[in-house]
């Protein structure tokens, strides 16, 4: 998982260009979707309440990285999208709110891992748990890439207000 | 939509989303061994290759090997990971973090790596992480929050400007 300031520049810039091209993205819909491009870190409530402790109480089987998946992330989206009280408003909440989640998911594919593999056997959860190769860019603790985040933020900002 | 239909919906989705949690706890991701099945069954995993994330507890760079524990559904397992690159031994301290791809051997107390992948080299990471995640959170929050009124006594968001 890269860190969540990359993710949300990153959702920042790609709503913000979606914005150009479709109608109803303006900057109320890129900060929900900046919003939903934490959702799936939600996992991390893990570090408060572990998993190991929810399943014992529970009872049962356990784990929050559920949420850092593609079906935590519809899941979470829909949840979100109920906090808004029009049907269109509702509409366009979980569309902005999965496109943030799924960038997410999306962005953290190509990370490093020791078996050559990505790690989408879990980010694809509740799908079949298919793990392609990966081209191993990055891990989280790697300075460079909230760099190259703000750089596209920044890069999409400035065509943006000359779009205005 | 009436409020307490969204209020509805929202229950069942937060209980749809514990479900889904119990589901992933409970499916199997791996076709390698995982901690749970290395601590359960030691014995039985001789020659097997593992896919393993662990926390470091220690490294010997003479011995080239890393003290590892991995978390598993029945407590924490302590293993020590062999064959480990120099480049990886001089930037590891205790407290990181060390993805192991290798071979288990006859008791699962040793795992000989075949490749290794630090995703924190110690503390210092994991505070640059936290720390920029935390950042990324308030961006995110303060965003929403110009564009969004929370109108809590109703549980909605609320465009600014347009009431």
């Amino acid at each position: 998982m890269a860190e969540l300031l990359t993710h949300v520049l990153v959702a920042y810039g790609l709503f913000t260009a979606l914005g150009w091209y479709v109608d109803w993205i303006d900057e109320r819909w890129v900060a929900v979707a900046m919003v939903g491009s934490i959702l799936p870190d939600l996992s991390r409530i893990d570090l408060v309440l572990s998993s190991d402790r929810v399943a014992a109480l529970l009872g049962v089987s356990f784990d929050w990285g559920g949420l850092h998946t593609v079906g935590g992330a519809v899941l979470l989206s829909a949840i979100g999208a109920l906090l808004f009280s029009t049907a269109r408003t509702q509409r366009r909440a979980f569309l902005a709110l999965l496109g943030g989640a799924l960038s997410h998911l999306v962005v953290d594919v190509p990370q490093a891992y020791a078996d050559g593999l990505a790690l989408t056997n879990r980010y694809l959860y509740p799908l079949p748990p298919w793990r392609p190769p990966t081209p191993g860019w990055y891990v989280s603790a790697d300075r460079w890439v909230v760099v190259v985040a703000f750089a596209f933020a920044v890069l999409v900002y400035a065509l943006d207000r000359r779009r205005r | 939509m009436d409020d307490r239909y969204r209020v509805v919906g929202i229950v069942a989705l937060v209980f749809a989303t514990g479900v889904l949690c119990v589901g992933f706890g409970a499916a199997d991701h791996w076709t390698t061994p995982t901690p749970t099945e290395l601590a359960t069954d030691p014995g039985a995993h001789d020659g097997d290759r593992a896919m393993l994330f662990g926390e470091v507890q220690g490294v010997d760079r003479d011995a080239g090997t890393v003290d590892v524990t991995l978390g598993t559904d029945v407590g924490s397992l302590e293993i020590a990971v062999s064959d480990v690159e120099p480049s990886t031994l001089a930037a590891l301290e205790p407290g990181g973090s060390l993805q192991i791809y290798g071979t288990v051997d006859a008791d699962s107390t040793v795992v000989a790596a075949e490749r290794t992948v630090i995703d924190y080299r110690g503390p210092a990471d994991y505070r640059y992480v936290y720390g920029t995640s935390f950042l990324g959170a308030v961006l995110a929050i303060v965003a929403f929050v110009r564009h969004w009124r929370i109108d809590v006594r109703r549980l909605r968001f609320l465009p600014r400007g347009e009431e």
